[in-house]
């Protein structure tokens, strides 16, 4: 068995090599999309959200108030409204993602002792933009509107040691652990080019035999095992991890310094949790392969279980938010399971004890995929054991 | 043009279609499929009830009110209460918990005492949706806090309540969050997901049957039948899916748009046109891209991986004037680009008619430089095809 499996593997690695489908999934598509999704965020925050101001007031605050909005790292102001602007126009035409409006009065008020209110009118079709705009307004305007209540305080008399702690009697000490810098590539990238990874592996895998059956090559893979399925699948299984490793390789050796991505994580724990991650998928595609003769319709699979993976991994929006059943379906998912260790490392630096979850689950992942091989073995048996045997003959 | 032709030519695509499982799967199962599975994934539209863990060292009145007025807001939902950092910080290594409220010991003693109180709120921004949300609500509450504590200052020096309520906060930010009110993620992205997934099907479907025609040799039949005439081929070849896809497009607007509650605020009927217009651009823009493929397995692979970077170059879910002035170019050269801004004008904003015109403007540009290459593609194939002599048998 021992050399029957080297000589698969051998096998195995230089078909893969030549074959052009495995050129474009380990090659073409890892290089071009991989570094198209991180050009696409390559600025990583976002900055200088476009807005309009309209100024209808004109005075000292007011003036005030529009530098406190260009101050902000935020915020741009990039058109000045005039009475005859629509709000509509302005939103279209000029591009900008919010509108800020001064009213009438805003300074004699405020000298009043009045409550004004700025209306703010953000575009949340985009909701990227929407929430910078929410939290940047806030900001902007309750540093100003903290501004006039101390100034209002002052001549009442009070303790200057107590100002902050009436004003702003709670002082919240926020510390942002994974992504401090709400770095949209360190975000999405990871998240993306590792559920790429896993259509890639499942693709590849799910071709495995079927392939050879069509290509009418399987004869001589049987023979190459002397007939020993075990050698035959741990061979072809060596050759796909490597490539696998390759791929992993190219994206956190190249790609992630490319766009500055940090890896705050033990690397070792993290290529546990890859090796897992790659078995589990390379098994379930020989599970499909070896069920499924037409390699087609094992393609049609693999692409239509894989393809929402990232919609239900629960990276970018909740999985305790989804409806039952889809919450369910992102649990028979493999990449859900690997994503939330893979975060876990990668951006929380935890000790692996707290990725052991994830690896059982991933686990059970791969006892699947090797009952759904044993069900391929016994349902295509003629083509495995038998035709290769006749041939040979 | 012929129409007899093109009705043999149109007869004989539903017929493959037919009996081809790969695209029959991947043009009347999948959009079905994929908009029950995904579209319902984000029924929900926004995320609430965000686990948050606490660490109250003060386990004042004070605390428990501060942090029930957390509880209480309608995304949070205190899961787990840990007794020192160490235990919170494995809530939060294991994702039992997104963020973390620890209130210091002499909570309640600072607040009585008018000093600033300071908390801590950790946030695990391993996902930026749920660590924006506890963000918003912890500042909230500590800005209620603050009110009322400026309120009590202003009321002790004589001031009545209601003038000391509105000193306590003398400019406020009103948000409207315009087109979209409640600033949700499913009605940001699920107009433009169901339109992908009718993208993507329709690609996928097609440049299998283009690939089969290649694969089988059948194209150089389908060009003979044409009788060498571009329009009868493309009308003939591609007219079973343009008017497949225009029912799917009925489909959505009139059926799916309404189940998940999604706004169409602006005119249908041109909301079907300029659809009808993009699905002819698609067609011929993904008739062009698949006559370079000879194996229906490959560019299968292939088109599997393009979902994510058609979606993702158009800008939708980032700013798309922040990225590279190239991949600028690249996504102005797609008819996802201008449709998109179009769907989002035409569906939940609702703007007038002069607004969305340069969209599709920008779509016919891109309908006639597809038909262009298409036709320039049939005429090299064409070519090619006369020039193969037919064998002698």
């Amino acid at each position: 068995m021992k050399w029957s499996l080297y000589h698969i593997f051998k096998r195995e690695m230089k078909r893969l090599s030549r074959q052009k489908s495995a050129r474009n999934l380990f090659i073409i598509i890892p290089i071009v999309v991989f570094l198209l999704l991180g050009f696409i965020y390559y600025k990583g925050a976002l900055r200088e959200v476009s807005i309009a101001v309209y100024d209808n007031d004109n005075s000292e605050l007011s003036r005030t108030y529009i530098r406190s909005l260009e101050a902000s790292p935020n915020l741009d102001v990039n058109y000045y409204m005039s009475s005859e602007d629509d709000l509509e126009t302005v939103f279209v035409k000029n591009e900008v993602q919010g509108i800020f409006y001064i009213p009438k009065d805003f300074h004699k008020e405020v000298l009043k002792g009045n409550a004004v209110q700025v209306k703010i009118y953000t575009n949340s079709t985009n909701i990227v933009f929407g929430n910078l705009l929410y939290k940047s307004a806030a900001e902007v305007t309750q540093l100003l509107s903290a501004a006039v209540v101390v100034k209002n305080m002052a001549p009442l008399g009070i303790n200057p040691d107590k100002i902050l702690g009436i004003v702003m009697p709670i002082d919240i000490n926020t510390k942002v652990l994974a992504n401090p810098q709400y770095n949209y590539v360190y975000y999405l990238l990871p998240g993306l080019a590792t559920v790429l990874i896993q259509m890639i592996m499942f693709f590849a895998a799910s071709r495995a035999f079927n392939n050879e059956w069509k290509l009418e090559t399987y004869a001589d893979l049987y023979a190459t095992a002397n007939g020993n399925i075990i050698s035959m699948i741990l061979g072809k299984y060596l050759a796909y991890m490597v490539f696998g490793l390759s791929l992993c390789g190219f994206l956190f050796a190249i790609v992630f310094p490319i766009f500055g991505i940090p890896i705050y994580g033990n690397i070792g724990s993290l290529l546990v949790l890859l090796l897992f991650f790659l078995t589990v998928n390379i098994f379930l595609g020989f599970g499909i392969s070896l069920l499924f003769k037409d390699e087609i319709i094992a393609l049609d699979i693999a692409i239509f279980y894989n393809s929402p993976a990232f919609v239900f991994s629960g990276f970018t929006f909740p999985i305790w938010a989804m409806p039952w059943l889809n919450s369910l379906y992102a649990q028979v998912i493999p990449y859900t399971h690997f994503l939330t260790g893979f975060l876990k490392i990668y951006q929380l630096n935890t000790p692996f004890k707290f990725i052991l979850p994830e690896i059982q689950k991933l686990f059970i992942f791969l006892i699947i995929g090797v009952v759904i091989i044993g069900i391929g073995l016994i349902v295509n048996r003629k083509k495995i054991f038998l035709q290769p045997k006749l041939s040979a003959i | 043009m012929n129409l007899k032709t093109i009705w043999i030519l149109l007869k004989k695509e539903a017929t493959l279609v037919y009996n081809d499982h790969s695209i029959l799967l991947a043009l009347l199962a999948a959009p079905l499929l994929y908009f029950a599975l995904m579209g319902s994934t984000y029924f929900n539209k926004d995320e609430e009830e965000v686990s948050v863990g606490i660490v109250d060292l003060d386990n004042s009145q004070s605390s428990k009110s501060f942090l029930n007025k957390i509880n209480a807001t309608q995304k949070i939902n205190i899961t787990h209460s840990y007794t020192n950092m160490a235990e919170a910080k494995n809530g939060i290594y294991s994702f039992d918990v997104q963020g973390l409220v620890h209130i210091p010991k002499g909570f309640e003693e600072k607040l009585i005492a008018k000093e600033s109180t300071p908390i801590g709120l950790i946030l695990n921004n391993s996902k930026f949706l749920s660590s924006n949300d506890i963000n918003k609500a912890v500042n909230l509450v500590a800005m209620e806090y603050a009110e009322n504590s400026r309120q009590k200052f202003f009321e002790s020096k004589g001031i009545n309540s209601s003038l000391a309520e509105l000193k306590s906060q003398p400019i406020t930010a009103q948000i409207n969050t315009v087109y979209n009110p409640t600033n949700n993620y499913g009605n940001f992205l699920l107009p433009a997901l169901f339109i992908l997934i009718l993208h993507q099907t329709l690609l996928i479907g097609l440049s299998e049957s283009v690939a089969y025609d290649r694969e089988k040799k059948i194209m150089k039949l389908n060009f003979e039948e044409s009788q060498f005439s571009f329009l009868n081929y493309i009308i003939g070849k591609t007219g079973f899916y343009l008017l497949l896809y225009f029912a799917y497009l009925l489909f959505t607007f009139l059926v799916v748009f309404p189940v998940f509650d999604l706004p169409l605020n602006g005119s249908l009927f041109s909301l079907i046109v300029v659809s009808f217009l993009f699905f002819m651009a698609t067609i011929c823009y993904g008739w062009f891209v698949s006559s370079f493929f000879k194996s229906q397995a490959r560019v299968m692979e292939i088109m599997a991986f393009t979902s994510y970077p058609v979606f993702l170059i158009t800008g939708i879910t980032w700013s798309f004037k922040d990225m590279p002035i190239v991949l600028q170019y690249i996504s102005n050269l797609m008819p996802l680009r201008p449709y998109f801004e179009f769907l989002k004008k035409q569906t939940i904003m609702g703007v007038e008619s002069s607004l969305y015109n340069s969209e599709i403007m920008h779509l016919l540009v891109l309908l006639l430089v597809g038909y262009v290459a298409a036709m320039l593609r049939f005429y090299y194939l064409k070519k090619r095809f006369l020039k193969i002599k037919p064998r002698l048998i």
